[in-house]
């Protein structure tokens, strides 16, 4: 749609294959780009999901008719219909005729949700710097302004404190990256966000970095996380049935903070200096992930000893998103492993780094050649794949294609560092969690947190209440 | 009810509150719409590109349209999506962001794009 909208835009007509499933949130995102009637040829079905007789039928007898007229019969140029402004009162009752609103209208996610009332909203915007009419940006895909004020509002209802709203305006700046790829948050895989926190703020705002860490019933990273899911929704336009075309989704994930007292002690660098900042700064990181699994129980005192349950949890999460590594957005693969503290400490005994521990799994975790061709090229036909092609071309590292044996193991990362290690959880259990990577559809993006001058106090005021 | 008395009734009772609240959905801005081109009064003669994000059979799909079309409307020729790259990719910023530029260097009517899935 993004390239059909491009075309448009510098005079060219288009007509845009669809298929009958993508329909609707093909209209959500021309909606989004500016151009309503943006024209659709319909492709009944799903391409990958009929023989080529019938598909072809369908092309030709269907498809056909469509793309001649959007090419030659003029579209409509509606306008977007205007729309309220935000800064007004849009509805005043109890408590559960406002849930009930927001429910009826799409704006909540089906938990109850705290009222938006002007108050709630200006201790919010009393904790940052901007304007609250100032805008980060257009989100896609339905093209809504990221303004101070709709975080502000978006983070009430989520539950935040007002003092996160530092931490939720870093988290749309980094939303608005366009290295993390918001506009496919409702594709097909339905892969989630996982928000990390880094720096002395995780700390001051009581999030959670020990047991049940990835799990709700802690106030920061529960609502923090919660906001994400919520400004998905109400801004970048994320609804399910429309725009976010999930086949089965996620629940948004509570926020993930580092133990960085461990990383300190064992003198690893925690994720903040890792994505390019120093380690005292504060920060949110996100990716998004598609599944991910724990592995309980590694058995191991020595890394050599760990390590092939450690490689084999990293491989049982590579499947398809292999088409990361080598297939259409080549290099792009990311996996997240979190270590507990004690799986982190057996390492560090031995002298390695976490660069090193990256270094070890690229080298452990490798998959035969022909697996991965099997799954790109038959099993999921993506497109038209060779390893041994894409090598010669110069598209793929070496090391992908160094012999012509289709049992060649390969490794399913470009290079060791695109790994990422992340220690929290139980100190003193010996678990570690593999965390399914969503490559471009969610690519690693790190932002700084930028506090107010007068955070001190903020604070102060916080551990006065507590 | 007379909504205003429901509504005063509302704020008297402490044990319901009451509360004012706001949109968390900011409006699109006014100079966000934007017009689609102008369309063709014909297809015979004119030069067509297939723009695909490879995904989803477009290797299969867009040579069959091209065969029908070719049926249709005499003097029509085709640009290979090999000629823009992949619009679903790592690159496909700056593919989208070349298209414009490259439609013009091999003089593209009109442009069939997919394979939206």
């Amino acid at each position: 749609m993004r390239a059909s909208a491009a075309c448009e835009l510098a005079g060219i007509p288009t007509a845009s294959l669809v298929s009958e499933g993508y329909i609707s949130q093909a209209k959500a995102v021309a909606k989004g780009l500016g151009l309503v009637h943006l024209a659709l040829s319909l492709v009944p079905g799903h391409p990958t999901a009929q023989s080529a007789d019938t598909l072809k039928n369908n092309i030709v007898n269907i498809t056909l008719r469509d793309v001649i007229h959007n090419l030659t019969q003029s579209q409509k140029n509606t306008a977007l219909e205007k729309e309220e402004k935000t800064d007004q009162i849009v509805f005043k009752g109890g408590f559960d005729e406002v849930n009930h609103y927001f429910y009826t209208n799409e704006l909540s996610d089906g938990l109850p949700v705290v009222p938006p009332t002007l108050e709630r909203i200006s201790a919010f915007l009393k904790i940052t710097p901007h304007r609250s009419d100032h805008i980060f940006g257009i989100l896609p895909p339905d093209g809504r302004p990221a303004s101070v004020w709709s975080i502000a509002v978006n983070g009430v209802m989520a539950g935040c404190r007002p003092e996160y709203m530092p931490i939720l305006v870093a988290l749309v700046q980094a939303m608005l990256d366009p290295h993390y790829g918001v506009e496919h948050s409702g594709n097909n895989p339905g892969g989630e966000t996982l928000i990390m926190i880094n720096g002395p703020i995780a700390k001051q705002l009581q999030f959670n970095h020990l047991h049940g860490v990835l799990r709700d019933g802690f106030l920061a990273n529960t609502t923090v996380g919660r906001f994400w899911r919520l400004y998905l929704r109400n801004v970048a336009g994320f609804l399910p049935s429309k725009s976010d075309r999930a086949t089965f989704g996620n629940t948004w994930k509570v926020v993930l903070s580092e133990n960085e007292s461990v990383l300190e002690e064992i003198g690893w660098e925690p994720n903040n200096v890792e994505m390019g900042f120093t380690r005292d700064c504060n920060t949110v990181t996100i990716a998004r992930y598609t599944g991910g699994d724990v592995s309980s129980s590694v058995f191991g005192q020595t890394p050599a000893e760990i390590m092939p349950f450690l490689a084999a949890s990293v491989l049982r999460q590579v499947s398809w998103q292999i088409m990361f590594t080598v297939g259409q957005s080549q290099g792009s693969l990311r996996p997240l492993i979190l270590l507990t503290p004690a799986m982190a400490r057996i390492f560090a005994k031995a002298g390695c780094s976490k660069q090193d521990v990256k270094q070890l799994i690229f080298e452990h975790a490798r998959l035969p050649a022909c697996h991965i061709e099997r799954l790109l090229r038959d099993w999921t036909r993506k497109g038209i794949w060779n390893i041994a092609d894409e090598v010669k071309k110069g598209t793929l590292p070496k090391h992908f294609h160094e012999s012509d044996d289709p049992e060649r193991l390969v490794p399913i990362v470009w290079k060791a560092t695109d790994y990422m290690i992340a220690v929290t959880g139980d100190e003193l259990r010996n678990d570690v969690y593999v965390f399914a990577h969503n490559g471009i559809l969610g690519y690693p993006v790190g932002k700084k947190i930028e506090l107010p001058a007068d955070w001190s106090d903020v604070i102060k005021s916080i551990e006065n209440i507590s | 009810m007379d909504p205003e008395i429901h509504i005063i009734m509302m704020k008297k009772n402490t044990m319901h509150p009451f509360y004012e609240v706001y949109s968390p959905q900011p409006a699109r801005l006014k100079s966000h719409t934007k017009n689609l081109a102008t369309r063709l009064p014909t297809l015979v003669g004119k030069t067509l590109a297939h723009v695909w994000d490879y995904q989803y059979r477009g290797n299969e799909i867009f040579p069959w349209i091209e065969e029908a079309l070719k049926q249709q409307f005499p003097g029509i020729r085709f640009i290979h999506w090999k000629e823009f790259g992949s619009t679903h990719s790592n690159n496909e910023r700056q593919v989208i962001e070349n298209l414009s530029k490259k439609l013009k260097e091999f003089e593209v009517d009109a442009v069939i794009s997919g394979i939206g899935a």
